[in-house]
């Protein structure tokens, strides 16, 4: 009896928590596929009479529209790919010397690199603006990318440290023996092991840079350098009055981080738990 | 095995020894220099030059006028602006509400998710989505959820009666707080309940068959294993998500701009209006340092006690 009263319980749970994590987002798409007609009596009927895609066509056939769009598509693809890239190379480095090496100065280094994460990323957007004016690089992905490698490769430091340092160590001993130096060891024995950890930290990166904000708004100008969550700021921005248009652009927006989640859910919930939970 | 296998076949004389090797400070050094190179460049620099900027009038708009030392005119300007902390007490409502209700909530997502029931993988699947959903459309989403008259919100507070007139979430200056609040909530609180989740089955099973063996409850058990279990990764997402939030922007700039009448203006926006809207560089600057200066002393006060922690 009290069993079932249990699981009754836990439905009831699961439930809530479940609507409360959906309903935004099946809202959100309601809104975008009723004629603007309904609107108004929308939210006592929960669904359209008639359902509609003008609003995405809207969205994407207006030429200049569909050109930022496609370019920031793009843009936000290079930006986040490439500072991945650089980020999994340098912090796999840092990460290992920090896991496994002796050197003076090292939690030193450790705290100041926890201490770059705790700096609101506004304080470093001002100079960081003056800067890359100075020197031309505004309005460049050179510039975005930069910026997001020097937020990405502390933090990336932070959660491989924890992962290198689950790796036995006689691995490494086992490579000298074989006549393998320092450098040796790293590249052909440990690195090539890390790989599916080193994958999962790259794409919880890759994420966290697709949906940086605060940089892109401010060192970004025209469509050569705007990310995606730039431009969708400014469709939602545009389209404040017509609701249709804005949740569109909304969900047409969050359709390629919410893919990347759901097809990477696993290397994604490794990544985010190998910093905190097993380290 | 590997291991063995190598030792097995490698002859001693192959191995190089530790002293021939390049030594471990040296490699450290290398390895760490393109990170301390960046670091240096785009962290360290641009850290100094805003030293720089909160101590001077520099003037965008009228290059013409030069850059006049003005020494602590800006630090001074900060801290007499009431915009400004009246823009850090939100940030601490904001961050107290915002960390206590994620915590709470993912806690209990975690323990519910953590039992046995039909689609729980589709259901862990789903707490992804608002996890990796961008600051500016969780923004638009809640801004449809709470709209007076197309908001699923009022339609269904209406609908059950509780309320007879639509609510202004958003223009309402008591409950634009709480409404940014929800909607951050929605965006932070799967990110608690993975960790938790993965904290949770990474607790032995054994401890807690023991437990029943020892006659047990399953309130005993929770309250006296398991919640111990807990408490290191409870520090670390209680760090986290208090960063996390003394720094969100994109959420309160796509959804409120700080409005109305300034309820929502968390003090990363309050120092962006200043910086891109007004051009006040120098004010702009010595304020990120006033609240760097306040996120510093939650860290080292968390810090302090991971360490007592670690002591005992």
């Amino acid at each position: 009896m009290s069993k079932g009263l249990n699981r009754i319980l836990l439905y009831i749970g699961v439930i809530v928590v479940i609507c409360f994590t959906v309903a935004p987002l099946l809202w959100a798409f309601v809104v975008s596929v009723s004629p603007a007609t309904e609107l108004s009596t929308l939210a006592r009927q929960w669904l359209p009479r008639q359902m509609t895609f003008d609003n995405y066509v809207q969205v994407l056939s207006l030429s200049d529209n569909a050109d930022t769009f496609k370019n920031s598509l793009l843009n936000s693809f290079i930006v986040a790919g490439s500072t991945t890239f650089l980020a999994l190379i340098f912090g796999s480095f840092g990460a290992y010397a920090f896991a496994r090496l002796r050197f003076r100065f090292k939690d030193r280094l450790s705290v100041i690199f926890l201490f770059t994460q705790m700096v609101p990323s506004i304080a470093i957007a001002l100079p960081l603006y003056l800067i890359f004016k100075n020197i031309g690089l505004l309005d460049t992905k050179t510039s975005l990318t930069l910026a997001n490698l020097s937020f990405t490769l502390p933090f990336i430091i932070w959660m491989m440290r924890a992962f290198f340092g689950s790796i036995p160590k006689e691995l490494e001993e086992a490579a000298f023996i074989d006549g393998l130096g320092r450098f040796g060891a790293l590249f052909r024995i440990i690195l090539p092991i890390s790989a599916p950890g080193l994958f999962a930290i790259g794409v919880f990166a890759y994420l966290n840079t697709w949906n940086e904000f605060n940089t892109a708004l401010v060192l970004t100008g025209s469509d050569q350098s705007k990310t995606m969550p730039v431009v969708i700021n400014e469709f939602l921005g545009r389209f404040s009055v017509d609701y249709g248009l804005m949740a569109s652009s909304g969900i047409i927006g969050l359709l390629p981080p919410v893919l990347l989640a759901l097809v990477f859910q696993r290397y994604l919930v490794d990544g985010m738990t190998s910093g905190a939970v097993k380290g | 095995m590997i291991n063995k296998a190598a030792r097995e076949m490698s002859s001693p004389k192959k191995m190089i020894s530790e002293k021939k090797m390049i030594s471990e400070p040296k490699f450290a050094l290398l390895l760490l220099l393109p990170t301390i190179v960046i670091l240096l460049g785009l962290l360290l620099y641009p850290f100094l030059y805003s030293i720089y900027l909160a101590f001077v009038n520099l003037n965008l708009t009228k290059p013409w006028i030069g850059t006049k030392f003005v020494g602590l005119e800006n630090f001074a300007t900060v801290l007499k602006d009431n915009e400004f902390w009246l823009s850090m007490l939100t940030t601490f409502y904001f961050t107290v509400f915002n960390v206590a209700a994620s915590m709470v909530i993912g806690l209990a997502a975690a323990l519910l998710f953590n039992t046995k029931f039909r689609f729980r993988g589709l259901a862990r699947s789903l707490l992804l989505i608002p996890w990796a959903m961008p600051g500016v459309v969780n923004a638009m989403l809640w801004q449809t959820m709470l709209h007076p008259n197309y908001g699923l919100v009022n339609g269904l507070l209406l609908k059950l009666g509780l309320i007879s007139d639509p609510i202004n979430w958003l223009s309402d200056p008591k409950l634009a707080l709480a409404s940014v609040i929800t909607a951050q909530l929605w965006t932070s609180f799967p990110f608690v309940a993975l960790m938790y989740l993965a904290a949770l089955q990474s607790i032995p099973y054994d401890l807690i068959e023991a437990g029943k063996i020892d006659g047990a409850g399953t309130f005993r058990i929770f309250t006296h294993i398991i919640v111990k279990l807990l408490v290191p990764v409870t520090l670390v997402l209680l760090v986290l998500r208090t960063i996390d939030s003394f720094r969100t922007f994109d959420l309160i700039f796509a959804m409120t701009k700080g409005g109305p009448a300034n309820a929502t203006e968390l003090a990363g926006v309050y120092l962006y209006k200043q910086g891109f809207m007004f051009s006040n560089f120098g004010v702009g600057s010595a304020g990120s340092y006033v609240l760097t200066a306040f996120i510093l002393v939650f860290v080292i006060l968390y810090m302090r006690i991971l360490r007592q922690r670690d002591d005992h």
